[in-house]
């Protein structure tokens, strides 16, 4: 088996998910508190493999609890909202938005209900603290229906929902248009009772269900409001949200109420995408760990070194060796031999960019290999980088024709996937990314094509450019913005986002040091441009303006950098894109 | 020549809408013809009806405009004609050849809903155009009011798909639904080939799904009946299933079927909003392809 295979975390078995999940990043002090949060995160980001790990964790927390004979705190319930009835719109052919939010909600708290049944049955032990005929008694009352026959209580109560889920849909699939399903459930007829009554058995006083609402940005607006105003009650003795979305333009926080939910007030946001700059940050640590992880699986010692497993090629460590031996020369020759920090950061600054600039145009191209740089690629998102070596580890197979003989992966190999996967993020753009997104029309992807091409001579004309001070920035900010501009930019920027061509990111603003956001496009673009995905820490700031200007002509004008060194030996560079 | 109350077609801007509906006329004796017109094509489709007003005047058709996005007042237009103008128990003649897959299958339900006898025919064009795209300007993908299958929250998913020429839509689905398997229905003969031939690509394109081509004629037999309906038996128990058609649209015909005898399955569609019209030319009016739904 490929060991970096990347599909969804869901698809994956619990002893996979306890395998393979870096345990360093669990996020579990948010997720087994009794507050409501949200974890913001693209698709990709890791939300669904957290939520199922510290799932499998509290899980087996109970089993010891119960073992101990002490009480236990917390039921995990994970809820995918990624399900075909999200998908279901019949409430559109009814009346009344109103009958239409009260089907929505039903089968949202269908959905919970089961869930946290499955959660219960998943540790079987419980059903020692339960007695089971005076649960059945109960719950018949609760639900006014005699609890079908089964090999316990909860597998009975399991039957009753589905069969509950599958009379809904064939009562609103009936062919008469306004057809509506008359016995709805609500959170609060349902949930809130099913969770006192299983509060009120010993062992289980002071229970606390957390759910796990995965991918809520897929539930719909009825849905969404309904699960707000869930989350703006009060007492959270006795449930709470941890809710796993990504954090698309149009996530709306309002409650069915008209009300809306505020951060640090009702919930708190966790972002789970982290930018990174090197080896060392905390993406670039966790990244080595799962790579480190995998190949533990297929066979590699513990203590492997995976930057092993994907050499760098040879001659780019050399040329890029020689080059940062360059930039120290050229350091010593402005600054002297004592002050290594400047001439450290003139290296970092400008060795790897005299690699690429000093490249003959009839060169190959560059051998983008190395660990270091894959990781760079992946633009924190970690799907992105299991992705390039699943079909790196792929190729190798298909070349050595075994699996054993896999004990690295050839740099050639490395830069050809590269090359590959970078190439069809611009094959993408040229046939328009209206192919693959929903509500973009044509001009809208001919737009994003034309904003990616014109940032990406822009950061080639500033690589190449020996007098700009930042030589390797691939991020960038937007100044000037004003409400009209934005309102044909914004849209654009979204769905490049959408297409996860583009990373929005928050960091620290140069001016007064408060949070702005900034742009970062999808790292694996830059190898087709010959560009470096290493990047360095800075941002280029462009006006709104011209980031529109460049929506339509595919060009952001650039003007060469005046680079003059003040007496003390800083860098002052004008900047052009503020004016 | 048979005798048919209504023909109902779609106004297109292929010449196999002109054709169809003179080769349909040459053939069949209707008593009434119903031309559907999409209110987002009017453009498109101007130059067509102008022709077709030539052809038979302003009396000798009904004009009903409906509309793509807005797909739920297209469902009560629908709903309304068939119920104003009783077509019940009647004998129907249903030209799904320049339809969209959404209309083709909302037809479907009002026609079999209100019990009418019903012949489908099918025009393919004299030839297909290679072109760089066929479609543009997409929606999410929706699920088909009253055939949107039934589903359970605690199962995986897995699409079942007629796949035409893009293969952008197929990831779409995917996108949307996050299946646990696709089975892709590739047509027999030599596309079928490409399609294995290109497993390696489509399986990069469509990010490592997996993924189970099957054989699918569109064309004759059974129009994928059989083979479809092998997965959905074997899938139907353990898994929520959503079944969609990007390629020749008879094969849409044999998923209404589907539906009608598995209502766990869901028929899901597209919704475009820009083709390429260069993708097809001329008619082929003399292999029409007739079906009814009791022949699958």
């Amino acid at each position: 088996m490929n060991p970096f295979v990347f599909s969804g975390a869901s698809n994956l078995t619990n002893e996979q998910i306890l395998t393979l999940f870096i345990h360093d990043h669990n996020y579990s002090r948010f997720i087994q508190s009794k507050r409501n949060f949200f974890f913001w995160g693209e698709r990709g980001a890791g939300k669904t493999m957290t939520l199922l790990y510290n799932k499998l964790v509290m899980q087996n927390d109970v089993k010891d609890s119960i073992s101990n004979n002490s009480p236990i705190k917390y039921i995990p319930v994970y809820v995918s909202c990624i399900t075909p009835l999200v998908f279901k719109r019949e409430y559109l052919l009814l009346g009344s938005e109103f009958q239409a939010s009260v089907v929505s909600e039903h089968y949202l708290a269908l959905s919970m209900a089961l869930a946290l049944i499955d959660a219960l049955i998943e540790i079987p032990e419980i059903l020692k603290l339960i007695d089971q005929a005076e649960l059945r008694l109960e719950l018949n009352y609760l639900l006014d229906s005699e609890l079908p026959d089964a090999d316990n209580v909860l597998k009975s109560i399991k039957l009753f929902l589905r069969r509950q889920f599958i009379q809904t849909q064939q009562k609103i699939n009936s062919p008469e248009s306004d057809s509506f399903y008359q016995d709805t459930y609500t959170f609060s007829s349902l949930l809130m009772p099913l969770m006192d009554i299983f509060r009120s058995m010993k062992m289980m006083h002071d229970l606390h269900f957390i759910f796990m609402m995965d991918d809520a940005h897929d539930l719909n607006s009825s849905q969404r409001g309904a699960l707000n105003s869930w989350i703006a009650y009060r007492d959270n003795s006795s449930f709470s949200f941890k809710v796993s979305a990504a954090k698309v333009s149009d996530y709306s926080l309002a409650t069915t109420s008209g009300g809306a939910i505020l951060h640090g007030h009702d919930y708190i946001s966790i972002n789970m995408e982290q930018d990174f700059q090197n080896f060392d940050s905390a993406y670039g640590k966790m990244a080595k760990k799962i790579i480190s992880k995998r190949l533990e699986l297929a066979g590699f010692p513990k203590d492997f070194d995976s930057s092993c497993f994907f050499p760098v090629s040879e001659s780019l460590d050399k040329d890029i060796t020689k080059c940062k031996e360059k930039a120290r020369i050229l350091a010593i020759e402005k600054y002297g031999n004592n002050d290594s920090k400047k001439i450290n950061d003139f290296v970092y600054k400008y060795g790897r960019a005299i690699y690429f600039r000093e490249r003959s145009s009839k060169a190959n191209r560059v051998q983008y290999s190395g660990l270091e740089t894959i990781i760079h690629l992946s633009s924190g998102v970690i799907r992105s980088l299991l992705e390039p070596c699943y079909v790196m580890y792929d190729d190798m197979i298909s070349e050595t024709g075994s699996l054993n003989k896999i004990d690295k992966i050839k740099p050639s190999i490395q830069a050809d996937v590269i090359k590959r996967l970078s190439d069809r993020f611009w094959e993408r753009l040229r046939h328009g990314v209206d192919k693959e997104l929903p509500d973009c029309s044509v001009k809208q992807a001919e737009q994003v094509s034309y904003l990616f091409h014109a940032l990406a001579d822009l950061f080639r004309n500033r690589l190449l450019d020996p007098d700009c001070s930042e030589p390797r920035a691939i991020a960038f900010t937007i100044s000037a913005k004003t409400d009209e501009i934005m309102s044909e930019l914004q849209p654009i920027l979204n769905l490049a986002r959408s297409a996860q061509l583009l990373y929005v990111r928050s960091g620290t603003a140069k001016d007064g040091g408060a949070k702005e956001d900034y742009y970062v496009p999808n790292r694996m673009l830059w190898p087709a441009r010959g560009l470096d995905p290493v990047g360095q820490h800075a941002r280029v700031s462009i006006q709104a303006s011209k980031l529109v200007g460049a929506m339509h002509t595919g060009k952001i004008e650039y003007t060469p950098q005046c680079v003059s060194m003040s007496p003390s030996g800083n860098t002052i560079q004008a900047d052009m894109f503020n004016g | 020549m048979a005798k048919f109350n209504y023909l109902i077609t779609c106004a297109g801007w292929e010449d196999r809408f002109l054709d169809g509906l003179k080769s349909n006329i040459k053939s069949h004796d209707f008593t009434k013809i119903i031309v559907l017109r999409v209110n987002e094509f009017t453009e498109n489709t101007k130059a067509n009806l102008s022709k077709l007003r030539e052809l038979l005047s302003d009396d000798g058709f009904q004009e009903i405009e409906i509309f793509l996005l807005d797909d739920a007042k297209t469902w009560k237009i629908l709903d309304a004609l068939f119920s104003d103008l009783a077509i019940s128990n009647k004998s129907l003649c249903i030209d799904i050849t320049t339809m969209p897959r959404f209309l083709i299958w909302f037809v479907m339900h009002f026609s079999e809903y209100y019990k009418n006898n019903t012949a489908y025919v099918y025009f393919q064009p004299e030839r297909y155009e290679k072109c760089e795209w066929l479609t543009s300007d997409t929606e999410e993908p929706r699920l088909v009011f009253k055939h949107s299958g039934i589903f359970l929250p605690d199962q995986p998913t897995v699409l079942i798909i007629q796949t035409g020429f893009d293969i952008e839509r197929v990831n779409q689905l995917i996108y949307s639904y996050e299946p646990n398997k696709v089975y892709l229905g590739a047509q027999v003969g030599e596309q079928f080939n490409n399609a294995i031939e290109n497993l390696r690509k489509h399986k990069e394109h469509l990010q490592y799904q997996e993924i189970e081509y099957f054989e699918i004629d569109a064309f004759k037999g059974d129009y994928g009946y059989a083979s479809m309906e092998r997965i959905i038996l074997d899938n139907k128990n353990t898994h929520n299933i959503i079944v969609s058609s990007f390629g020749p649209k008879p094969a849409s015909l044999a998923m209404f079927k589907l539906n009608q005898e598995y209502p766990e399955i869901g028929l899901s569609y597209v919704l475009v909003k820009n083709y390429n019209d260069c993708y097809s030319h001329g008619t082929d009016v003399e292999n029409v392809i007739s079906i009814g739904l009791n022949d699958l």
